[in-house]
Formats: structure tokens, sequence, C-alpha cells
């Protein structure tokens, strides 16, 4: 558990106030409020309570996936009630549609999830298990290249956001892994300044939220 | 029964042959294959050659002159590969390499390709499975399978163990002692193989495929090593 504590305690105390928003451009606004949140100073104390009320459920929330996104990273845990398990994400999807190239994946996640919370549905189990592997077997090797070449890594930061939405809830410590290994070879590695867009931030605000919800978790247990 | 050690090293490959060596009505091989597509002859000879200045170069020299000494230029599953395996119809492989392996190069052996796996099956497939184990509060051991072309998703286990990881004070000591028992464990699962004296456990892919572990979770794991324990918090 301290163990835990002391990465979310990096999060918001050492690294978020590295967050430098003029460079993420048009989503500038979105990266300083992410940032006044994570820093704040009972930002900690409010994600580790175990009483966190949220007056938006995840079923009404307007916009696209992208959009949703920035207000999953920039609110406390949406809550999820288990009635609402009988919503299914927009039509089955295949996962051999999912080996295209990385912008149809993109294209295909963002339309299926633009709820990001129905990946908690148990439909979409067979999903998050391919999204783990792309993390941590195809892109794992490849995403420090990428960042270095200046080519988009927009679609593993969406794996990662994705995948951030479901270590939240799951309580499998393999995701919150995931997230836990790349923070490590982005922000704690030399690629903090390098990674491009406002994915990376929002990846960041949900890991703060993951590593909260599973420290609450410990704590009730 | 012919037993064919695969392995991408022929030192790591001659250390486990050597430990089974003495094993009843056993002939061993070595069959050293490259881990890519295949060896660049310098990179082939350098392989071979580093065998005879290892603790094994006896046992090395005498698996030559026996011809029990396989090297493949090629990948395992390349055609010339498979064609020299199915020319010596081995009954059993041992796993010894760090590659996946496919069907065809599997049916080149007339029981299969053991794997001493270094998690306990079904529930611990993939990687860093010591690691997660530990982290879980799990029993940590050895389990012994027939691999298929899957992660650790092979469904014929000769037998599995719990291993206790007392005395060691970092994971990788303990990781490693854990694949310093593939010889013992593989004499058991030849021996048992040999006398029929086993009923295969189903390994039923019930459990979670795991991967490779951050920083902090290993941190985490190290201090869930028994000698450790008493600074968990």
């Amino acid at each position: 558990m301290s163990a835990l504590k002391g990465r979310l305690a990096d999060l918001c105390r050492v690294q978020a106030p590295r967050l430098a928003p003029e460079q993420f451009k048009e989503q500038a606004g979105f990266v300083k409020q992410l940032q006044a949140r994570l820093t704040s100073q009972n930002n900690m104390e409010t994600l580790l309570s175990s009483e966190i009320q949220t007056s938006v459920g995840w079923l009404e929330m307007d916009g696209d996936c992208l959009d949703n996104l920035r207000a999953v990273a920039l609110n406390p845990p949406l809550e999820y009630r288990s009635d609402e398990d009988n919503f299914l994400p927009a039509g089955e999807l295949a996962l051999n549609e999912l080996h295209a190239d990385p912008h149809s994946c993109f294209q295909i996640l963002t339309q299926r999830y633009r709820l990001p919370h129905s990946i908690l549905q148990s439909t979409e189990g067979e999903i998050v298990e391919w999204m783990l592997y792309q993390l941590m077997v195809v892109c794992r090797s490849n995403v420090k290249a990428l960042v270095e070449k200046n080519s988009s890594i927009d679609h593993i930061l969406l794996l990662l956001n994705l995948v951030g939405v479901k270590a939240q809830f799951s309580g499998d410590l393999r995701l919150l892994d995931a997230l836990n290994y790349y923070y490590e070879l982005t922000v704690l590695g030399d690629l903090r300044d390098k990674v491009p867009g406002w994915l990376f931030a929002s990846f960041l605000g949900i890991y703060a939220q993951a590593l909260a919800m599973t420290l609450n978790g410990f704590l009730k247990t | 029964m012919k037993t064919a050690v695969l392995a991408n090293s022929s030192r790591a490959g001659m250390k486990l042959l050597a430990s089974l060596s003495g094993v009843p009505d056993n002939e061993l091989f070595l069959v050293l294959f490259p881990r890519g597509r295949f060896y660049s002859l310098q990179k082939g000879i350098c392989n071979v050659f580093s065998a005879f200045f290892s603790p094994f170069a006896f046992l090395f020299l005498k698996l030559v002159l026996r011809r029990n000494f396989i090297f493949l230029r090629h990948a395992l599953d390349h055609p010339a590969s498979l064609k020299i395996l199915r020319g010596h119809q081995f009954d059993v492989g041992l796993h010894k390499a760090n590659v996946i392996y496919r069907e065809s190069s599997i049916a080149c052996f007339r029981t299969g390709i053991l794997n001493s796996h270094i998690g306990l099956l079904p529930k611990y497939r993939g990687r860093c499975v010591m690691e997660w184990s530990l982290l879980n509060n799990d029993p940590t051991g050895i389990s012994v399978y027939f691999i298929d072309s899957g992660i650790d998703t092979g469904e014929r286990m000769i037998f599995t163990r719990e291993v206790d990881l007392f005395g060691y004070k970092n994971l990788i000591d303990a990781k490693q002692s854990l694949f310093n028992l593939d010889g013992e464990t593989y004499r058991e699962a030849l021996s048992r193989l040999r006398a029929g004296d086993y009923a295969y456990q189903k390994n039923d892919g019930a459990g979670k495929r795991y991967y490779v572990m951050s920083n902090l979770f290993l941190s985490v794991a190290e201090q869930a090593l028994p000698d450790n324990r008493s600074g968990i918090s």
C-alpha cells in the first residue's frame, strides 16, 4: 500500500506540476484544469476519500469518446451501478477488426467507447485482454522509438486511458500495472517532455484515480 | 527414449543436459537453433565453440563425437530444420530456449515438448509469474507441462509443485533458484513418462496471462519474499 501511496504522491506532487499546459495547444485549458486538480493541496485526500460523490451517471455523458475521457480525467471516478450492466457498447466487435493500422484501431475504439465506462461491461473482457496484450507485448517495445521519431502514439495513449477506466473498478492488478509500467517508461523515463497530445495528460489523471481506487479497495478489505 | 534439449545457447543447453545424464533408458541430444530466423556464420560458430570453454566441455565433446549434437542454422519451424528434426524421430523435447513454438515444430516430437514453467498452472500463465504470485500472496512453484503454440496453454501437465522461496532476499536470486530446478523437474518428468507413472493434470486455461511487471510492483513483490515479509506495509 505504501508503494501505491508513494506513486500517487509522486504523480500529484512531483510530476503533475511539471506539465506545461501551453504545449498542449487547443487542449491547454483542459491540461491546465487537470494540473490544477492533481496538484491542489487536498487532491490526494479527496481521491483517497471513500466518500466520493458524483452527480453525473456515466450513461448521461454527452460528447464523443475523447470529450468524455477528458471529463473522466478531470472528475473523480464516476459511479458505476451494476443495474446498468445491461447496457452494451454499440454492436459486436470482432477482435480481428482491431488488427488494422493504428489509425483505424483508434477510430474503432473511440466509436465503441463513446461512453468510456462501457468498457466495464462484462461483454468487453476479451477486448480488455486484447488491449492489455497490445500494451504489454506489441507496443511496449516500440513506444520509445515512436516518440523519438515524433510519430503519433495516440492509439497507445487511448488504450492506456481505456484500460485506466477499467482498472479503477476491476481490481485486476494487471491493468493497474500496465499503467504503472507506462508511467515508468514515459514520466519517470526520459520521455516525459516528448510524449505528444493531451491523451497523455488524461492518462495521468485517470492513472491517479486508478491508484486511489485501488488503495481505497485495499483499505476496505 | 530419445530426448532432445532445445536451446538457443550451447552453454545453457549443456548445463541442462549435464543435469539429465544418468536418467535410465534415455538418449540425450542437444539441438541448438537461433532465436531469430537464422544464425549468421560468425554467431553460430561462437555459440557452438563457447561450449568448449565451459565446465561442460568434455560432455559436449562426447556429444559431438556420438553425433548427438544437432546444429540448426535456421529457426526451428523452418522447413530445413523440420526435416532434420523429423529424421531423428525424437520422443520428447525439453524447452531451454527463448522462443514460442509453432505446431509444426511441436509435431516433430512423438509425445511433445516439455516446459518447466516457473509458475503454478493453470492460474499463472505468461511472464513474471513468480513475482505476480508473490504480489498476490499465492504459493510459488513450478509446473511441467507439454507445450502447445499458445502462452502456457498446453493442456497436458505432468505435475505441479509448490516451491518455497526461503533464503532469498531479492527477486533475481529467487527466480534463478526456480530456473535452476529445471534439471531436477525434467528428470522427474522423464522418469514418470518412462514409467507411465502419471496421469495428466489438465491445464484448463482458467488462469490469466501475466506480463512484464512494473518496477513499482516488483518492489512490492520483493517485499513479499518470505525472508522480507516482516517489512511489508
